[in-house]
């Protein structure tokens, strides 16, 4: 590992006088800034290399395969399916699949992860049937949720809802049941209702658990979108995937895959930046200490 | 001087999970506080002060008895007692100026308004230039400066605090008594504040109330003669380390009752 000590970041100015809270906070988020330049530069120059060996290794040795893809076959490729259309209508149809599970999926998760905290009985009467589906191998059900609600937009959007709802749902549980309850007594003794409780305390304080369990879902649902497909579609960068293979193509594989990848990693680190958005205290109070 | 708090034969248990019986912390407590009055409690660790505050608050039922609060019956947490929690309670997603009014919010106070209101408190516990800072921008001591001016805004009957201080350094927290004293010079609320420190309660109290180890009841009552405004200094001068004395011998006793009776419990 090159030069490893050097990345540690010195230790930042501690400092309470009266107004250098401010500044040295900027300061502080203006360095990593300039890490994180250079660290994407590296990490692009690594994936450059990565690709010209590839290419290489490809023309040297493979040659000609269906198994595997050159990055040259993987931009012709696109090339082709770009222009017709093609590939626009695979994105849109996967990604419109994937909000609406993954949307439904936070609509339901939060507030039932939040109900079983506020509800020991409804608690109980859900846990073991959260157990028991979220242990169902979703790749095994599929075809049946397919059958029962044809091959268009719900069935997928409903795997993917299978897959994303339960680390919401078991985030919110967590990050709710760990409030430190001297918050809730500081609200209480204030006179605040129940509902305050929740709204001004409760999820407020669970937020970034529950901002990591909308991270984890994506993936889960990108997987969702992908399984969905093979089993029945018409159209989707499962279906994509599905039929390349059938008729040994595996360039469009390839770029049906990097689109996966970049629509997946692009969604989490976007969540990332709204949870360290929504919830400074929690990302600097880890920093400060 | 008219009667501001009144607690009337006070009896509290809690049932322990072992035993499935009650275990009384408070037997028959009496006590009676006057308007503008400061009370001071002090008595051995776990005896029920915290208890009797959050009683007091509503925050927790009790079992008979009676607690009057300008004569009305005490039922529930509100915005007439200020509670100042012992440890930071401050939540860490709001900043200063936001965490002082949330008294204000919960009870419909619009937010442009709560924060032109919370200028004064910002002011009075000497937070100014913090307002948008977060709670882990801020020493111990300013922390529980906001703590303070939380439960001040909301302008209560009575002020309960907890060993505010408990968890600050020696300096920070004689500046911080000094400052209290000045703030209730100003405010004049009637104040039940619980320490440990025998010397905090002399200095701050009209009258040190001491407890005994639980169950508790109350021990002495002893008015503190001392004039005020008061110095920091009033705590060298003999008429202050006399009273220091008399209640440490009593409490002294206490504690060596309590740590008999339950061998292996923190003093
Ligand atoms: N929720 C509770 N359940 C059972 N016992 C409790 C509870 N809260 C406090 N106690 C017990 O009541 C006694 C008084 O506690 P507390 O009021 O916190 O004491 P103090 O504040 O004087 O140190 C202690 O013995 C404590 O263990
Ligand atoms: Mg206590």
């Amino acid at each position: 590992m090159p030069d490893h000590a050097s990345r540690v970041p010195a230790p930042a100015p501690l400092s309470l006088a009266a107004g250098s809270g401010a500044r040295s906070r900027r300061r502080a988020r203006r360095r990593p800034l300039g890490r994180a330049w250079s660290e994407a530069l590296k990490g692009g120059a690594s994936i450059a290399g990565g690709i010209v060996l590839w290419q290489l290794v490809f023309d040297l040795f493979i040659k000609h395969s269906i198994f595997v893809a050159s990055p040259a076959q993987i931009v012709r490729a696109f090339l082709l399916l770009a222009p017709s259309g093609e590939l626009w209508l695979h994105l849109r149809t996967s990604g419109v699949e994937f909000l609406n599970g993954y949307l439904l999926a936070v609509a339901v998760g939060i507030p039932v992860g939040a109900l079983m905290v506020a509800n020991a009985r409804l608690n109980n009467w859900l846990t073991p049937w959260i157990a028991f589906i979220y242990s169902t191998p979703r790749v095994a059900v599929a075809p049946l949720l397919i059958v029962w609600f044809g091959i268009g937009l719900w069935s997928k959007a409903l795997i993917v809802f299978l897959g994303a709802v339960f680390p919401v749902i078991l985030n919110t549980y967590t990050g709710v049941t760990q409030v430190p309850l001297n918050y809730l007594e500081v609200v209480r003794s204030l006179g605040g209702s129940r509902p305050q409780l929740f709204i001004k305390v409760l999820l407020p304080a669970a937020l970034p658990t529950i901002m990591t369990g909308l991270r984890l879902a994506v993936g889960r649902g990108v997987i969702g979108v992908v399984v969905a497909e093979w089993y029945g579609a018409n159209a989707g960068l499962g279906y994509l995937v599905y039929f390349s293979a059938q008729v040994f193509q595996p360039a469009p594989i390839y770029l049906a895959i990097f689109f996966l990848v970049l629509f997946g990693y692009g969604a989490f680190a976007l969540l990332g930046f709204v949870q360290r958005r929504l919830a400074p205290w929690h990302t600097q109070r880890l920093e400060a200490s | 001087m008219p009667t501001k708090l009144e607690i009337k034969d006070l009896c509290k248990g809690f049932t322990s999970l072992r035993s499935e019986q009650s275990l009384p912390v408070f037997s028959g407590l009496e006590l009676r506080v006057a308007e503008n009055e400061f009370i001071c409690i002090v008595g051995p660790s776990g005896c029920g002060k915290t208890t009797f505050l959050r009683i007091l608050d509503g925050l927790i039922p009790f079992d008979s008895g009676e607690i009057l609060l300008d004569g009305q019956r005490v039922i529930k947490p509100g915005i007439d007692k200020g509670f100042v929690f012992q440890d930071s309670s401050l939540l860490p997603w709001r900043t200063v100026v936001d965490n002082i009014i949330l008294g204000l919010e919960l009870h419909g106070t619009p937010r442009r308004e709560a924060r032109a209101r919370a200028r004064h408190y910002v002011e009075l516990v000497g937070l100014r230039g913090f307002e948008n800072h977060y709670p882990y921008e801020l020493s111990g001591g300013m922390q529980q400066r906001v703590n303070l001016a939380r439960a001040l805004i909301i302008e209560p009957q009575v002020l309960l605090m907890d060993e505010p201080f408990a968890s600050l350094d020696a300096q920070t927290r004689e500046i911080m008594q000094l400052e209290l004293l000045k703030t209730w010079g100003g405010t004049r609320k009637t104040v039940l504040f619980v320490t440990h420190q025998i010397e905090e309660a002399v200095y701050l109290a009209d009258r040190v109330v001491v407890f005994s180890s639980r169950p508790a009841t109350i021990k002495a009552e002893i008015p503190i003669e001392l004039t005020r405004p008061r110095p920091l200094a009033v705590k060298r001068s003999p008429q202050f380390l006399a009273y220091i004395d008399r209640i440490w011998s009593m409490i002294e006793a206490e504690v060596r009752r309590s740590m008999l009776e339950q061998p292996g419990a923190e003093v």
